[in-house]
């Protein structure tokens, strides 16, 4: 019995621009393990961002299967999509994302408010606490860094304990500094929490802080790229 | 953005042709109310009065017409209550004319013609007479009664007092009566001015040195002409707030939207001038096509649509036919005008945040929020806190929101009040707005021995047994002398003579004295309802127990200079008219000026009192009128058992009636489609409320496109998102209704006042009122709602995110 918490195969999506027929994923086997790290790096337009839209539900495929945490997301409506991404899945953005007039505090339990559970105050405090952000609780999101604003965001990902945390290039709009501060934080974070982190990035230094490396170039995982195998 | 432009200058356009197609028809109304084209009517006139009249700049023209007698009786009917008339050419023909439809014949020139209508030759038994034909009928003519025998030498339909025969200049000038006398001559002046501010409006009255016993009234258009004005400007301003609320919203929403595009423009080398001139030209450019598309649309809506509108969904269908929109050239100017000046001045502050954005800002922008003060945490459910969030986040852009559509539901309040204020419905002969009021025409005699009970308990218990009544306020009276004495009737008497008669009081006081009856006055009763009624309209009302156990009376002022003052607490005495020794005293309560229970006309005082205290003092108190009221308004059943009733007493000859039903029908007439002009601009303003809140609100979520993506992709399920749109629009709602039912109804109420020359109540039309607050609603809840579901199909929650168009 495999322990795959993701897992797509043969996942295809095809745009069309013009006359001409984008193949943004083309064919994509890819797994990950509870509580794995990983990062899938490739560069701008390779599909690495459609790869993560699509584990998370956020796009459709064009073929091929996604699963995650045991679900088949092809056979879901968009109701249970929206439902399955606030129980199931962190999303951390590279524009942070956060609500603009709400604050911290208020961002990172939103997931969970949504989802109508009792908010796990000491659990909240607890991550804040981690991601040094304590003090910034009733702050809005347009008084903070960048880098701060990005801890919110991984703070909000993990509050409503989804198994799976997706990053779509978090540190693209930090400094190297930052950068390496928040994603340690993430990894810290992860790490307690027992969560799974897929990471896309296009910087093989941030890369190199996962548990394993993949490749995407073209729409299709670069054959020998992936650092596990 | 052209649409907005477009938008505007089609509701200026359109107001502005329907209200003077309204307007128009309002004044073609009041002409035909009057049954002439006239500014002001002047009771009695000199000789010296008339130069006056010539020799005043202001003056058009004045037309006389002279009460010359009245037709006493015919060989077919006793009370036929048709008068008798002399009138000038002018009036004739000049102010008459826009009145009348139909004239065969012509004016009577010898002494022994008449032009008639067919209503007074019906009043009179000659039904189907024609020109040419004679007919003799006894006439009062100055204190004379006389059979004459007259022939047709003319025939009118239309508007105006039917009930008439004209008479020509000799048998006017054989009568010996003189325009001078009050009782008699009328002097319709018509001015050249078309405002006449009150100021002037007394400086005229002075001019024209009036007698004591003068009056000179103004026509409603020009008396209330100032106000009217105002009005209309008012209402002109609201609009042109509305569609300045309009552009702007859609410059700032386009600005803000294109925020990125200037950004790239300064990048690459723009200035900010440049920027400003080139949203100036772009202005330029959609402001021209969208007011030329606007005014042409405008056109096809007023001239085409509306009428239709109207016309399909069978308001007042199969009267007169279609509506005919007045157009006026100064309508163009002032749509390109004002629309050009509402563009401008919504345009200039968006076009200079696009011309001061700096380029690093514009290409990181992103809708402005999120970076003020902490707010005050609230409390509640989460949707329920958020949409109040929403809303109250950015105030300016919500109170846009809300002002924008407060404003047209505003307007539409207000001119839904003003033309439902206006409708045939509204009119009442009465002031009591009964539905119908039978009257004893014996009491037109001038012989008192003709006064005759026509109205008997059979009678009444008749009325009583049909089904659709539900009041009968019979008005009863007898006649009595107010025997001289020096406290009150002197003081009453001595004032009657010198406001009313052309003879010193000093003349006729030892007849007075020694001869009462030949001054004969009426003792009239009420019942409990008419007297509630008219002491509701009484300056100081009075005690109604004193008034209903006989201890008090009121007195009708006749116009005499007597405030209540001067009277209230003195003793009046009457007594009766056959037996002076039968005599009764009262404490005056009051003065009135309502004339419904004046039974005839005398020198002392008409005294009304309880009619409890009639039947006691009279044998046979006579019924003069009776007032009835149906269970449900309008209802011409009952009034056609009512009718059908009264046709069946032995002297149905000698009754006579007005009905609300005849008013509303004979208001309906002259109205023309006065009130269709008055539905279509109701129907433009709710069109362009919602069309205004349609682009605000388009906009809004539009703007928030990116952040309603985020709650989507943290989990906000499309079940919550619908929740909170729908929450912030009740919110919207909310806010709009307050605003309208506050300073909408403040608006609304002044407008209303300063426009309402009929007098009447101030009342908002419930049904279109709840049908525009329900529709508020809906449009507030669903157009977000639509907007957020048309924008979730278009691209996919990523794109969203992305920003991608």
């Amino acid at each position: 019995m495999n322990s795959w918490i993701v897992e797509t195969k043969g996942l295809k999506k095809y745009y069309k621009l013009g006359d001409h027929t984008v193949k943004a994923l083309d064919g994509v086997d890819f797994q990950v393990k509870e509580q794995e790290f990983a990062a899938i790096i490739g560069k701008s337009g390779s599909g690495k961002s459609t790869l993560l839209h699509m584990i998370g539900g956020l796009d459709h495929p064009t073929a091929g299967e996604v699963c995650v945490a045991g679900k088949h997301l092809s056979g879901m409506t968009k109701e249970e999509l929206t439902v399955f991404r606030r129980r199931k899945v962190g999303f951390i953005f590279q524009n942070y994302n956060l609500v603009p007039d709400l604050s911290v505090y208020e961002n990172v339990v939103l997931p969970i408010e949504l989802d109508g559970r009792r908010i796990d105050r000491q659990f909240v405090e607890e991550i804040l606490e981690l991601l040094k952000l304590e003090e910034k609780k009733k702050a809005l999101p347009g008084t903070l860094s960048g880098g701060q604003q990005q801890r919110v965001a991984i703070a909000r990902a993990i509050a409503s304990k989804p198994s799976l945390i997706l990053a779509d290039e978090p540190t693209g709009n930090l400094d190297t500094a930052a950068s390496h501060d928040v994603l340690g934080l993430l990894k810290m974070a992860a790490n307690q929490f027992q969560q799974t982190i897929v990471l896309i990035t296009h910087d093989n230094d941030i890369a190199q802080m996962a548990d394993r490396i993949v490749r995407i170039e073209d729409g299709v995982i670069v054959k020998g790229s992936d650092s596990r195998a | 953005m052209i649409l907005a432009v477009f938008l505007s200058s089609l509701m200026m356009f359109s107001i502005f042709t329907v209200g003077i197609t309204y307007f128009k028809m309002q004044r073609l109304q009041n002409i035909r109310l009057s049954g002439a084209d006239f500014d002001a009517i002047m009771y009695g006139v000199s000789d010296s009065q008339k130069e006056r009249l010539e020799g005043h700049p202001g003056v058009e023209k004045f037309g006389i017409c002279s009460a010359s007698g009245f037709v006493e009786e015919t060989l077919y009917d006793k009370t036929p209550d048709v008068g008798l008339m002399y009138a000038d050419p002018v009036y004739w023909d000049q102010m008459m004319a826009p009145a009348r439809e139909t004239v065969t014949g012509s004016y009577p020139m010898a002494e022994d013609q008449v032009m008639a209508t067919e209503e007074a030759l019906e009043k009179c038994g000659f039904s189907g007479l024609g020109v040419g034909d004679e007919f003799t009928v006894v006439c009062g003519v100055a204190g004379e009664t006389k059979e004459r025998t007259f022939r047709i030498s003319g025939i009118w339909d239309g508007y105006g007092a039917k009930d008439v025969f004209y008479v020509s200049e000799s048998f006017y000038k054989q009568t010996g009566l003189h325009p001078s006398d009050v009782s008699s001559g009328r002097c319709f002046i018509q001015l050249k001015q078309n405002l006449m501010s009150a100021k002037e409006q007394d400086a005229f009255i002075s001019y024209m040195e009036l007698d004591k016993s003068q009056r000179l009234f103004y026509q409603i258009d020009i008396g209330y002409s100032v106000q009217i004005l105002r009005g209309i400007l008012c209402l002109v301003f609201v609009i042109c707030l509305c569609a300045y609320l309009l552009v702007y919203n859609i410059m700032y929403l386009s600005v803000a939207g294109n925020i990125r595009y200037y950004g790239l423009l300064q990048t690459i080398g723009m200035t900010g001038r440049q920027i400003y001139g080139l949203i100036g030209r772009q202005m330029l450019l959609v402001g021209g096509i969208g007011i030329l598309g606007g005014i042409l649309a405008g056109g096809g809506l007023s001239f085409i649509l509306i009428p239709e509108i109207v016309k399909s969904l069978g308001i007042r269908a199969g009267r007169i036919g279609g509506i005919e929109v007045s157009f006026h050239p100064a309508v163009f100017l002032a749509t390109i005008f004002l629309v050009g000046v509402t563009v401008f001045a919504a345009g200039r502050k968006p076009a200079k945040t696009a011309a001061a954005s700096s380029p690093m800002e514009a290409l990181g922008y992103r809708p402005e929020s999120g970076t003020g003060r902490l707010r005050k945490k609230r409390r509640g459910r989460l949707i329920w806190r958020m949409a109040t969030d929403q809303v109250l986040k950015d105030k300016k852009k919500s109170a846009v929101i809300v002002v924008s559509l407060s404003v047209s539901l505003a307007v539409f309040l207000c001119v839904v009040t003003l033309v439902s204020s206006q409708g045939a419905r509204e009119y009442y002969f009465n002031y009591r707005n009964l539905d119908m009021v039978l009257q004893n025409d014996t009491m037109k005699k001038e012989d008192l021995k003709e006064h005759v009970q026509i109205f008997d308990g059979a009678f009444l218990d008749r009325l009583d047994e049909i089904d659709g009544i539900a009041g009968i306020d019979p008005v009863i009276y007898t006649e009595v002398t107010v025997p001289w004495e020096p406290d009150f009737a002197d003081q009453w008497m001595r004032e009657f003579y010198e406001t009313w008669m052309n003879i010193p009081y000093e003349d006729e006081i030892e007849e007075y004295k020694e001869y009462p009856e030949n001054f004969g006055s009426v003792l009239v009763g009420i019942d409990r309802e008419d007297f509630r009624a008219l002491n509701s309209t009484m300056e100081e009302p009075v005690s109604e127990t004193a008034f209903l156990e006989g201890k008090t009376c009121l007195l009708y002022r006749n116009s005499l200079a007597f405030e209540n003052q001067d009277v209230v607490g003195k003793t009046v005495t009457c007594a009766d008219y056959r037996d002076r020794e039968h005599s009764r005293s009262f404490e005056i309560a009051g003065l009135t000026d309502v004339t419904d229970y004046n039974a005839l006309a005398s020198y002392p005082p008409i005294m009304i009192v309880s009619d409890s205290v009639v039947k006691d003092f009279a044998e046979v108190p006579v019924i003069f009128k009776i007032g009835i009221t149906y269970t449900e308004e309008f209802d011409e059943d009952t009034e056609k058992a009512v009718l059908s009733a009264v046709d069946e007493i032995p002297r149905a000859k000698d009754y006579s009636y007005e009905s609300k039903i005849d008013l509303m029908k004979t208001v309906e007439k002259a109205q023309g489609n006065m009130m269709e002009a008055g539905i279509s601009m109701v129907l433009i303003l709710a069109f362009i409320g919602i069309m205004n809140y349609l682009n605000t609100s388009i906009g809004n979520i539009q703007n928030r496109r990116m952040e309603l993506s985020i709650l989507e992709s943290i989990g906000m399920t499309g079940k919550q998102m619908g929740g909170m749109l729908v929450m912030e629009g009740l919110l919207y709602a909310a806010g709009v209704w307050f605003i309208t039912m506050t300073a909408g109804l403040w608006m609304t109420y002044r407008l209303y006042q300063s426009m309402n020359y009929n007098g009447a109540a101030f009342k908002i039309p419930m049904p279109p009122m709840l049908a525009a607050f329900a529709a508020t609603a809906a449009v507030c809840v669903s157009v977000p709602l639509a907007a957020y579901r048309r924008m979730e199909k278009r691209n996919s929650i990523v794109e969203r995110i992305k920003g991608i168009e």
